[in-house]
């Protein structure tokens, strides 16, 4: 991406989202005769459940990937890398860098060696500066 | 510069939402569930090699852009479509397509749109919506699930317009140039059923259409005992999102179906096509009934209340259903 693009949307944080179950979508129903209508309705039946399921599910992720950085398994990388919802083949489309460099990067004494300007294209996605990065405690308010 | 738009109804499907609005700044009068039967937007498909949210794909419609073109070819409507590299020549591209008074069309990934409500910013990159206007470094979207007009910046913009991973839109933007006179849809909605029917039972693949469908239900079957039962639920969890939520209008489009075959009844003065939406609808219920008992399944993740092979059933009972309907519609004889 070109320089000028400077993004101030500040990306969603999974880790700590929580589930609106009263926003409205459009649902079609059918009556007993066979006409059809539509309305706006918050629940069918089931949209709470898989809903938080599905959020619950990454919020797991990320919690097991912090775990495994305070225990120095893998780098901060990976922690933030679930915070985002994404993989390695989306994170490496998004930051530029190969897979197979990101694979690398996840491991923690590769990542203490990464000079600041590799640094900046992760902090720059994750949408974060460079000190909390390094240390996934440091912003904490 | 702000075109006068009118941001019709809130949709169900954003793509056809999207047509919709298109068609109607043209004064083209069409209904959501019109659009979606004649740009043959009804489709099933189970990709396991596919993953999204850690999941194995399950597709209810047609791919993300097939829908607007094949509306605006069966109409006779001609109209450009334009994917860019660079983001720069594709935003001048979008103020010339807006400078010239037209509205265009954007296919744009949702995990970075400001306007939209925070549990459905995934990584979900098959999202349409309208711009129609620019102000002061800003534009003016018509979203189909957003009530009312949004706003985005330009710098916003381009990040929603180039998101990356699977079905990256770079940057796609379509608009309609020219438009007939009259606009009958009385062909066109022959060609959207025609085209419906080959795609669900004649296409000699196993992945997708009545096959699809079949091969899902024993993929399904299996996946506690392949993958566990907290990995099935979340699998099951996802298949009943794309069937539910992700804009569908419920039941996997087959409500929205049934309404466009009920409004073609009146159209083309069938009444059996009548009875087929009556069918339909049926079989929608019986998909809403599969998501209403699997969603029971996701309470606890690891102790499931239905086994699979009871969920399993329920989709071979759908799948028997739709190859019912779907051979009835082929036999209508509409001359």
């Amino acid at each position: 991406m070109s320089e000028e693009i400077r993004p101030n949307v500040k990306i969603i944080d999974a880790e700590t989202l929580e589930v609106n179950l009263d926003y409205e979508i459009t649902h079609y129903k059918m009556d007993e005769n066979g006409n059809y209508s539509h309305c706006m309705v918050a629940n069918w039946g089931g949209k709470e459940l898989t809903n938080t399921q599905s959020w619950e599910i990454v919020k797991e992720r990320i919690r097991d990937a912090k775990e495994k950085v305070m225990k120095n398994e893998v780098s901060p990388i990976a922690y933030f890398m679930e915070k985002c919802i994404t993989d390695v083949s989306t994170l490496s489309k998004y930051v530029g860098i190969a897979k197979w460099r990101i694979k690398r990067h996840l491991k923690p004494a590769i990542f203490n060696k990464i000079n600041t300007k590799v640094l900046q294209k992760y902090a720059d996605f994750f949408q974060i500066d460079i000190e909390h990065l390094k240390n996934i405690e440091s912003n904490k308010k | 510069m702000k075109l006068n738009f009118d941001h019709k109804q809130l949709s169900a499907h954003c793509e056809s939402g999207a047509t919709v609005n298109l068609l109607g700044y043209y004064n083209v009068k069409i209904s959501e569930p019109m659009v979606f039967g004649i740009g043959a937007g009804y489709y099933f498909g189970h990709l396991p090699f596919m993953k999204m949210n850690f999941s194995p794909i399950t597709t209810y419609r047609s791919l993300p852009g097939l829908v607007f073109s094949r509306t605006c070819k069966n109409l006779g409507l001609s109209y450009e479509r334009k994917t860019f590299k660079s983001p720069q020549k594709s935003m001048d591209e979008l103020d010339r397509v807006l400078d010239s008074g037209n509205p265009c069309g954007v296919q744009v990934g949702t995990f970075h749109l400001p306007f939209f409500p925070q549990e459905y910013r995934m990584h979900y990159n098959m999202h349409n919506m309208v711009v129609f206007g620019k102000e002061n470094n800003e534009y003016f979207v018509a979203d189909s699930v957003v009530p009312g007009d949004c706003r985005i910046s330009y710098d916003d913009f381009v990040r929603v317009r180039y998101p990356k991973g699977a079905f990256a839109p770079n940057g796609k933007m379509y608009h309609i140039t020219s438009i007939p006179e009259n606009i009958d849809f009385k062909a066109p909605a022959i060609t959207g059923i025609k085209k419906t029917c080959y795609e669900m039972l004649d296409i000699p693949f196993p992945l997708v259409g009545i096959k699809g469908i079949r091969y899902f239900a024993r993929r399904l079957r299996k996946w506690p005992m392949k993958k566990g039962n907290k990995v099935a639920s979340q699998y099951l969890g996802q298949s009943i999102l794309s069937l539910e939520e992700i804009g569908t209008g419920g039941a996997g489009y087959r409500f929205i179906y049934g309404a466009f075959l009920n409004e073609a009844a009146d159209l083309l003065q069938r009444e059996e096509l009548k009875e087929i939406g009556k069918e339909m609808g049926e079989a929608g219920n019986r998909w809403r009934n599969f998501s209403y008992l699997g969603a029971r399944n996701c309470k606890n993740r690891a102790e499931p209340e239905h086994t699979y092979d009871f969920l399993a059933d329920i989709i071979m009972d759908c799948a028997d259903m739709e190859e019912k309907i779907f051979k009835k519609l082929r036999k209508v004889n509409f001359k």
